[in-house]
């Protein structure tokens, strides 16, 4: 009885203990770690913001089986650059619209930020960010991989992200003639 | 980028991740993307993807010009392109008169979707951004064009235990009058068992006024035949399909009313009324926007209209360019906007000014106060508009292409597409 209790006091001081620290340590699929803001996790991921209210964050690394190290990484680089930035005025006022639910622009150093990145790096980091419902970032890397595809027919698309056509010859005509219109004007 | 040898493969992504990356793209690209493989085309056909690509677009304004060109055009109402873009025109002057809407034609819009009137009894859903046209059961066979035979589009509707868009239709066809519910997955036009009142009027829509979807997933019409001898209100349930009688009326028109609109406010039903006091004055004359609201919907006894608030509004400034004219310049009509929370305020017909009004905010917003008229062209909203309200303004998936590549061809609008969720 005694010896349960005093369990139950060694962990209620250690979770006040884990509340009191102000960063977070995160462990990707291959067990790599890594530490991010608290506060900066729990503003950008809304996954990470459950995690910690819910008091499921584990001191030696909380497992992220569903990342990679270098996605991870990047994940981790980007909520420690988002903390110092200062949202840009032109974020604020972008209210002021008749459309219902405009994708916000990435910023400057967000468009630097996933430029730097291989094509694969992206799709990890497109995933990882969905994967920790991180809105934010989700945004600015799904920004950068619909750029790449702007203006391009569908041959360049398959090229550049290296999909393999799975249509027929005569479906694709049919496609083709359906919309016709969109394979030529732009 | 396009030279560096990629081994990514984008298969890797899931395809909610895929989809919200398509998304991002202008409608010419998400259209192009269908041909890039089987699963990118489910991607961007699914309904859903649709509809959340329609309401990423910026929301345009329809307007009619109904003398030479007669034409259906499409203004943006956000950003720096002004531009009306021609839906739809006439191609073939004379001969090819089906082939082009006439302002009365285009009669309904939801989710991006118009519909529109070929010919008596013969309706299509178009959609602009993919301009893929799918036809609606026809009531009359093609080769039978009987006297006295009207049919009216009154509401257009997801029906949702489908899936399936639906028109209902108000038929009178000499002394035979029924609705009729079409739908767009075909199996011909279907006999509702209510009886229809009688079409007072046969220039078609006006004696409807546009109707409201609610959350509830209800029509209300603000004006309807059967209101103006049950002095009650006509509901239709989508879902059930079932028509009801409120036993509320919103207030009548009274004089000084220029236009009354019903919209849906914090999820209850609404009425906005345009009013302008002293009218017999122009320089004295004032004008106001009331929103009243239905308290205790649904239950009989309880139901009260009362309103919540009336506000000032700026006068309308002059719209014409040559300053001797003497036109007294009037707010005319409204016309609500995305979900309903905001209304657009205009004047003019040939050419119009408009305001957009927050109705929770009570604040015009934006401050964008006026739509260019520096187009001389027939920009007509003209009385079509007042007819058919809701089709005025659409909240339509389009990249407009400029010039006149948009032309819509005769061919094309004779083409019936399948509706896969595409349309």
């Amino acid at each position: 009885m005694e010896v349960d209790k005093g369990k139950g006091e060694a962990e209620e001081t250690r979770k006040v203990a884990e509340a009191d620290r102000d960063t977070v340590t995160l462990k990707s699929s291959d067990g790599k770690l890594f530490e991010v803001s608290k506060e900066a996790a729990a503003r950008l991921s809304t996954v990470l913001a459950g995690m910690i209210a819910g008091g499921s964050i584990d001191d030696n690394g909380t497992d992220l089986k569903q990342i990679g190290s270098e996605a991870l990484e990047n994940v981790v680089d980007y909520c420690n650059k988002h903390a110092n930035s200062i949202p840009s005025a032109a974020l604020i006022s972008s209210s002021i619209s008749f459309n219902t639910a405009p994708f916000k622009e990435p910023e400057e150093w967000e468009r630097k930020f996933v430029d730097r990145l291989s094509h694969d790096a992206l799709f990890d980091l497109v995933e990882a960010a969905n994967f920790l419902g991180m809105e934010r970032l989700l945004d600015v890397t799904c920004h950068k991989i619909s750029e790449m595809m702007k203006g391009k027919s569908p041959d360049q698309i398959r090229e550049v992200f290296n999909i393999k056509n799975d249509y027929t010859k005569e479906e694709l005509e049919e496609i083709r003639q359906e919309l016709a219109w969109a394979f030529y004007d732009d | 980028m396009l030279t560096t040898p990629s081994v990514a493969c984008v298969d890797a992504l899931r395809d909610d991740v895929l989809a919200s990356i398509l998304l991002r793209l202008p409608s010419t690209s998400v259209l192009r993307c269908r041909a890039v493989c089987r699963s990118w085309r489910c991607i961007t056909t699914d309904r859903s993807f649709l509809a959340a690509l329609t309401a990423r677009r910026p929301i345009h304004i329809l307007t009619y010009a109904e003398y030479a060109p007669r034409a259906v055009s499409a203004t943006p109402l956000s950003g720096d392109d002004h531009h009306p873009t021609r839906l739809f025109y006439r191609t073939d002057r004379g001969t090819s008169r089906s082939m082009v809407p006439r302002s009365g034609d285009v009669l309904r819009s939801l989710d991006g979707l118009l519909v529109l009137r070929k010919r008596p009894g013969l309706f299509a859903i178009c959609n602009p951004a993919t301009r893929q046209l799918t036809h609606l059961p026809p009531l009359l066979p093609p080769e039978d064009r009987p006297l006295r035979f009207t049919a009216v589009a009154c509401g257009f509707y997801s029906h949702a235990p489908s899936g399936e868009y639906r028109l209902l239709c108000h038929v009178e066809h000499k002394w035979v009058r029924y609705y009729s519910i079409l739908s767009a997955s075909g199996g011909g036009a279907r006999r509702h068992g209510r009886r229809a009142p009688r079409l007072t009027h046969k220039s078609l829509t006006i004696h409807y006024s546009a109707p409201v979807l609610s959350r509830r997933g209800v029509l209300h019409w603000l004006v309807h035949p059967e209101a103006a001898y049950t002095g009650m209100m006509l509901a239709f349930d989508t879902a059930s399909e079932e028509f009801r009688l409120m036993p509320r009326r919103p207030p009548e028109r009274r004089r000084g009313d220029t236009s009354r609109k019903l919209v849906e406010l914090d999820g209850e039903l609404a009425m906005v009324v345009l009013r302008q006091q002293g009218a017999s004055s122009p320089s004295s004359s004032s004008w106001s926007l009331a929103v009243w609201d239905l308290r205790g919907y649904g239950e009989a006894a309880e139901e009260v209209w009362t309103m919540r608030y009336r506000v000032e509004l700026p006068p309308p400034t002059s719209l014409s360019v040559d300053t001797t004219d003497d036109i007294v310049e009037e707010w005319r009509w409204l016309l609500p906007v995305g979900d309903g929370t905001c209304m657009l305020i205009g004047q003019g017909w040939r050419r119009f000014k408009a305001i957009l009004y927050d109705l929770e905010e009570k604040r015009i917003r934006g401050g964008k106060s006026s739509l260019p008229a520096r187009n001389l062209s027939p920009l007509c909203l003209g009385r079509a508009s007042c007819r058919m309200p809701s089709s005025t303004c659409l909240k339509a998936a389009l990249k407009f292409p400029t010039s006149s590549s948009l032309m819509i061809k005769d061919a094309f609008f004779d083409r019936t597409v399948h509706a896969d969720g595409g349309v």
